[in-house]
C-alpha cells in the first residue's frame, strides 16, 4: 500500500530556524549567515566588518574544533561564542539557538554567524539568518561557482576576498561572475581584500542599507 | 564531493550511528526520513521510501544509502528499499526568460547568455512509502 507522504526532510531544522527568526527579529537583531570554504577569509571579514560598521554587534563562530576564532574575535571586546561541532560539517538550527542562550546580544544590532568552512553542507541547514552571504577568494580558483552551483544559488551577497593578490595569480573575474550569475542573477558581489580594507566599504555600506 | 564522502564515512564510524543527530549532514538527513518514513508508517513494515533530490541539492544518494542500510535496523523501515527520483535543474534565463538545464554551466540555448534564476533542482522532500498492507 502507497501511502502520500510529501515532507521536507529537513522540516525539523526548518521549523527551529524559523522560531530562531523570530526571535531575531523580536530584537532587532540583524542576523548574517556567513559560509566559505576553509581559509577563504570568513574570520578576517568578520573581524574587518568590527572594525568598520560602527554599530553594536555579537559574532558566533562554528568550527568542527579549537577557539581559535573566538579568541580573535573575543579581543575585539565583542560578545562571542564559539560552537564546535565536533565532526559535523555545517552548523543547523538547534546549535544557534543553544548559543544564544550563553551569548550576550543585549546590545547587538548584529549577529554574525561564522559557518563551518565548507561549500556543501551549509548550504542545506537554514539557521534563521535574514542573509546568507558567500566568501570566495581569488587564490581558490575562479570555478568555484562552477563547482558548488547549489550554494551559490541560496546566498543573497557573494564577497570576493583576497582582491590584492590578483597581480599574482591567474584568476578571471569574468570568469567567476559567470558562474555566479549562472545561478544568481542578482546577488551583489563584493570584490575586496581584508588585508588592505580595499573595496571594504561598499560591504559595508550593503549591510547598513539591506538592515534599514 | 568525493572529499565529502569520505567525512561522511569517517564522521560515522567515530559517532556510531545514533551519537549525535548533529554530525554529518547525511547521517541527520537519514534520520530524519527513517523518523518521518516510520511516523508515516503506524506499525505496518517499510517496503520502499520514495525520495525527490534535486539536481542542485547538496546532498549524495550514495551516503544515504550507506547511513540507511546501518540506521534502519531494527526499525520499520529496515530491509526497505529506497527510490530516489532526481530532479534537473531548472534555470530561467535573465535576459530571454527561456528555462533551460544547468548541465554544468548555465548558458542559455536561446539566446547563448549565462545564467538566471534557479526554478528547480532544489528539492529534497520524502515523497511516498510503500508498507505491508
Amino acid at each position: 500500500m502507497k501511502i502520500e507522504v510529501v515532507k521536507n526532510i529537513l522540516d525539523a531544522n526548518e521549523q527551529m530556524a524559523a522560531e530562531n527568526k523570530v526571535f531575531f527579529e523580536k530584537r532587532g537583531l540583524f542576523a548574517v549567515n556567513i559560509m566559505a570554504s576553509p581559509g577563504a577569509g570568513k574570520t578576517s571579514l568578520i573581524l574587518r566588518t568590527i572594525e568598520e560598521l560602527g554599530e553594536p554587534l555579537a559574532v558566533i563562530e562554528g568550527d568542527i574544533a579549537s577557539t581559535f576564532d573566538a579568541e580573535k574575535v573575543g579581543e575585539k571586546q565583542v560578545p562571542v561564542i564559539q560552537i564546535n561541532t565536533g565532526g559535523a560539517c555545517h552548523l543547523d538550527a538547534s546549535m544557534i539557538k543553544k548559543s544564544l542562550e550563553k551569548l550576550n546580544i543585549d546590545k547587538a544590532k548584529y549577529l554574525f554567524i561564522e559557518n563551518v568552512g565548507n561549500l556543501v553542507c551549509p548550504a542545506e541547514f537554514q539557521l534563521g539568518e535574514r542573509v546568507r552571504v558567500l566568501v570566495a577568494s581569488v587564490p581558490e580558483g575562479d570555478d568555484k561557482p562552477f563547482k558548488y552551483p547549489g550554494m551559490f544559488s541560496t546566498v543573497q551577497a557573494v564577497v570576493l576576498n583576497k582582491m590584492d593578490i590578483m597581480p599574482f595569480i591567474d584568476f578571471s573575474v569574468t570568469r567567476f561572475m559567470e558562474g555566479v550569475r549562472a545561478v544568481n542573477p542578482k546577488a551583489p558581489v563584493f570584490q575586496l581584500s581584508c588585508r588592505t580594507k580595499e573595496g571594504l566599504g561598499d560591504w559595508i555600506d550593503w549591510l547598513k542599507t539591506i538592515k534599514s | 564531493m568525493i572529499e565529502h564522502r569520505r567525512c561522511a564515512v569517517r564522521n560515522f564510524r567515530q559517532a556510531g550511528p545514533r551519537a549525535s543527530r548533529s554530525y554529518m549532514h547525511e547521517l541527520t538527513i537519514t534520520q530524519n526520513i527513517i523518523d518521518i518514513a516510520v511516523g508515516e508508517a503506524r506499525n505496518r513494515r517499510i517496503r520502499r521510501i520514495n525520495l525527490i533530490i534535486g539536481e542542485l541539492s547538496s546532498v549524495v544518494e550514495d551516503s544515504i544509502r550507506f547511513c540507511f542500510d546501518v540506521i534502519s535496523k531494527e526499525t520499520l523501515a529496515e530491509g526497505a528499499a529506497l527510490s530516489v527520483t532526481t530532479v534537473p535543474a531548472r534555470i530561467r534565463c535573465a535576459s530571454c526568460s527561456r528555462e533551460f538545464g544547468y548541465e554544468g554551466k548555465g548558458i542559455c540555448p536561446g539566446c547563448g547568455k549565462r545564467g538566471g534564476e534557479v526554478m528547480a533542482g532544489r528539492e529534497f522532500y520524502l515523497e511516498s512509502i510503500e508498507v505491508e498492507d
